[in-house]
């Protein structure tokens, strides 16, 4: 698809797996210590080249805590793509990726449920070895089991693989972009056809 | 930008408001349309200081202590003035800037009841106005500049650039998934947090099946138009009412459906609701800045009525015989212009014309340069049918000029003239302002259409049409000078019935656009106290430092006009019964009976 290209990029995941700082890192370069919870929504705009291309992400930065999903539907409406974010050092933030990817998808309801583009990011891998709980390979087990979905670890505050990551989703979503549907010109108008009288016609 | 939606979203948490993006925030009001109750219970627990206004019901809930003393102290100015009206100038009432934002309250002039009301308001507002003009640092110089400049000069702002925010009214379109699709200032996609913002408030109402019409501030209003799958919403400096704002709003809705009518549009949302319709919309930004930039500067957006070309009904009657003789067999329209005003117009006989559409259509042959060359598109007129596309034949006339001999022919030809002749072989050809507009249903219908017009130029040359209206090219404006009456300034006639209206030639003050727009914005003051007003209200006044501006409205016509703001409110009455009785003699003014077919 030519010309203009803007994609919709939603961010999910439970509270304090680090989705605020992931985008924070990519579109600011910046990562701070200091939890503060999102409320409703973050939005941030980011342009990136890919392919060659000029693509204007749009970041929807979801809250994860439960009394905000009512606002789900109108912010999933219409979103190219979707970042899973859970914390390798939190096992139930894992155990619940399976609740956002089907509420994503129920919401959201996505023509082609199962080529939409999803992508698993496991985070905060800078913490020490001893306190992860998730291995690699149980994530990457999960990401193909739910239709081969791009894995990657990643460290917002260590910068690690979040450029990476967010290319790699720009890039799946323009994939689905190139499938455009086909728009009939609409008929012209029949003259001969009785046409509904507006109020305020001019009387000329 | 978050923060705002932050605010909102903390339903129990009423520590106040952050101002964001030059929006202060603080003293919301807020309008709502839908479930009553449900809404003032969200709004008012959600905004702290708040003035909920719910248009289902009448109830108005005041809870702020300070907006309750600003009202009683306009309605006790406005008892006062009128005892006292030849003096109005007071300095002494301070509250008077506060007089717009509270002025859309029901019972701010319920105690006067006299039927023919007539009050003052001295200009506390328009300092408060000038001071908003000052702040803008862009307004003054987009007169003269084309579109393509405008956005070339203010296309690259985002939400950093410190002078996005000053610009005075910002119109904004984006789908119901929070892509950006337009907007007036700034790269769109620049804006597009902003945009997801914007989706943001509109849902938080939405999930309650609410609706968000409007936010006040003490500085800018917000409005919002829902037309699932777009949001318009308008950011407003510019003291006009939320209703007007609404109406130019409805205007740009509008012009997306003459690119891609309705159908279209409700079926590439209904495919894929991520769509981003910009590219389908490309080069018809125009259309949208141009509207965008006529709401200030064009009366016809005020008045929803067409502007009509003053001529002799003969001439217009001759011209309109002969379009509907030599007229294609199947067309809607034939449209004759001059600029921006209308010569005359053809039609089927069970067809009405809305003003809307002509509009729409207007603004198409403005924006673009059609002059030298035939032009064909497909376009969609909203208010006849918006779910199917009409194909538009535009083309501008040509002038042979006969006898070049005739000195005062060749004067008032260059008047005519936009441009030299074509070329040195075909000198006596000359391109003249007088556009011709025909809409057809059948897309292969162009060369029909373009022999039919070489047709009309001809016989109208031959008629001397063209010749004729040369010549009074230089009367068809109304002259002031022609009321002979020396403190007036500027009238504008409407005709109710034919939905028409002409306006006096601006003279100074008024060729100063600045000057102009302040004239134009009195006038929608006017309006809206006129037209806001319950009871019948037939006269509305205003006197500022600049001008005395009145409102008369009666069944059949409404007239605008200004005068020196010297003369008395009673010198000026007077004054609108003669402008009035002048009015009632001509004939020539508008389009009186159409030619049907």
């Amino acid at each position: 698809m030519s010309g203009k290209n803007l994609l919709k990029a939603i961010i999910l995941g439970d509270s304090g797996v680090g989705k605020t700082s992931l985008m924070n890192q990519y579109v600011n370069k910046k990562f701070s210590n200091q939890y503060k919870a999102t409320i409703g929504a973050d939005f941030l705009t980011k342009e990136v080249m890919v392919d060659d291309k000029l693509i204007t992400i749009q970041i929807w930065d979801t809250a994860g805590q439960e009394r905000f999903q009512s606002l789900g539907v109108a912010f999933y409406r219409g979103a190219d793509c979707c970042m899973l974010v859970y914390d390798v050092n939190n096992m139930k933030s894992f155990e619940t990726l399976d609740n956002w990817r089907d509420e994503f998808l129920v919401q959201a309801s996505p023509k082609h449920p199962e080529s939409f583009p999803f992508i698993v990011l496991g985070n905060k891998i800078d913490l020490e070895e001893s306190k992860r709980q998730i291995s690699q390979k149980r994530a990457m087990a999960w990401c193909q089991s739910k239709g081969n979905i791009p894995y990657f670890e990643t460290s917002a505050k260590e910068a690690i693989n979040v450029e990476q990551a967010f290319q790699q989703i720009a890039r799946n979503a323009l994939m689905q972009e190139a499938d455009v549907p086909e728009f009939n010109f609409p008929p012209s108008v029949s003259l001969d056809a009785e046409q509904k009288q507006d109020q305020g016609d001019c009387n000329c | 930008m978050s923060n705002l939606l932050k605010e909102n979203l903390k339903k129990q948490e009423k520590d106040g408001l952050s101002s964001n993006a030059g929006l202060n925030l603080s003293n919301l009001v807020f309008y709502n349309s839908g479930n009553a109750t449900s809404t003032l219970s969200t709004t008012s627990t959600t905004i702290a200081n708040a003035v909920v206004n719910s248009t289902s019901t009448s109830n108005i809930s005041y809870s702020n202590s300070d907006t309750i003393s600003d009202i009683r102290g306009i309605n006790e100015r406005l008892i006062r003035n009128k005892s006292n009206l030849s003096n109005s100038s007071s300095s002494k009432y301070t509250q008077s800037n506060k007089i717009f934002d509270n002025f859309s309250l029901d019972n701010l002039i319920s105690p006067v009841e006299n039927s023919d009301i007539e009050y003052t308001s001295d200009f506390g507002n328009e300092d408060n106005l000038m001071k908003i003009y000052n702040s803008s640092i862009y307004d003054y110089d987009e007169d003269n500049m084309s579109p393509y400049n405008l956005r070339k000069k203010y296309g690259n702002e985002d939400l950093t650039s410190s002078n996005w925010v000053k610009h005075r009214k910002h119109f904004f379109i984006l789908s119901s998934a929070g892509k950006p699709i337009y907007s007036r200032y700034g790269d769109e996609s620049k804006l597009s947090s902003l945009m997801g913002v914007i989706q943001a408030i509109i849902s938080f109402y939405d999930v309650d099946n609410d609706e968000i019409c409007c936010i006040n501030t003490s500085t800018h209003k917000i409005v919002f138009l829902l037309k699932t799958p777009l949001y318009l919403v308008c950011v407003s400096q510019t003291n006009e009412t939320e209703e007007q704002l609404k109406l130019q709003l409805i205007y740009l809705y509008n012009q997306i459906l003459f690119s891609l009518t309705s159908v279209q549009l409700t079926k590439i949302f209904h495919d894929r609701v991520n769509f981003d319709l910009r590219n389908l919309l490309s080069g018809t930004e125009i259309y949208m800045d141009e509207l965008s930039r006529k709401f200030s500067i064009d009366a016809s957006f005020l008045l929803k009525a067409i502007r009509s070309f003053r001529i002799k009904n003969e001439l217009r009657n001759s011209i309109g015989e002969l379009l509907n003789t030599y007229r294609p067999k199947n067309i809607l329209y034939g449209i004759l212009t001059y600029n921006d005003k209308l010569i005359n117009i053809i039609k089927p006989k069970k067809q009405n014309v809305h003003p809307l559409d002509i509009h729409l259509i207007i603004n198409m042959i403005s924006s673009t340069s059609f002059r030298s060359v035939e032009s064909w598109s497909p376009i969609c007129l909203p208010k006849y049918n918006s779910r199917g596309f009409l194909y538009a034949y535009v083309c501008y006339l040509n002038n042979y000029k006969l006898s070049d001999t005739e000195d005062s022919n060749s004067n008032t030809n260059t008047n005519l003239s936009s441009e030299s002749p074509i070329s040195p072989d075909s000198s006596k050809i000359m391109k003249t302002d007088v556009c011709l507009t025909l809409l057809s249903p059948d897309k292969n219908a162009f060369f029909e259409l373009s022999n039919c017009k070489k047709k009309i130029e001809m016989i109208f040359n031959k008629n001397d049409i063209l010749k004729n209206l040369s010549k009074i090219i230089n009367k068809a404006e109304l002259d002031i000078a022609d009321f002979g009456i020396p403190h007036l300034r500027h009238v504008i006639y409407k005709s109710t019935k034919y939905l028409q209206f002409i306006e006096t030639k601006r003279l100074p003050p008024y060729d100063e656009p600045s000057s102009y727009r302040r004239l134009l914005r009195s006038y929608k003051f006017l309006e809206s106290k006129i037209h806001g007003y319950k009871k019948n209200l037939k006269f509305c006044y205003m006197l500022g430092k600049n001008e005395l501006s009145l409102l008369w409205v009666r069944d059949d016509f409404e007239l605008y006009a200004s005068f020196s703001p010297f003369i008395s409110k009673t010198i000026a009455y007077n004054d609108l019964l003669l402008i009035e009785k002048w009015f009632k003699k001509q004939d020539n003014l508008f389009i009186t009976t159409s030619q049907v077919f």
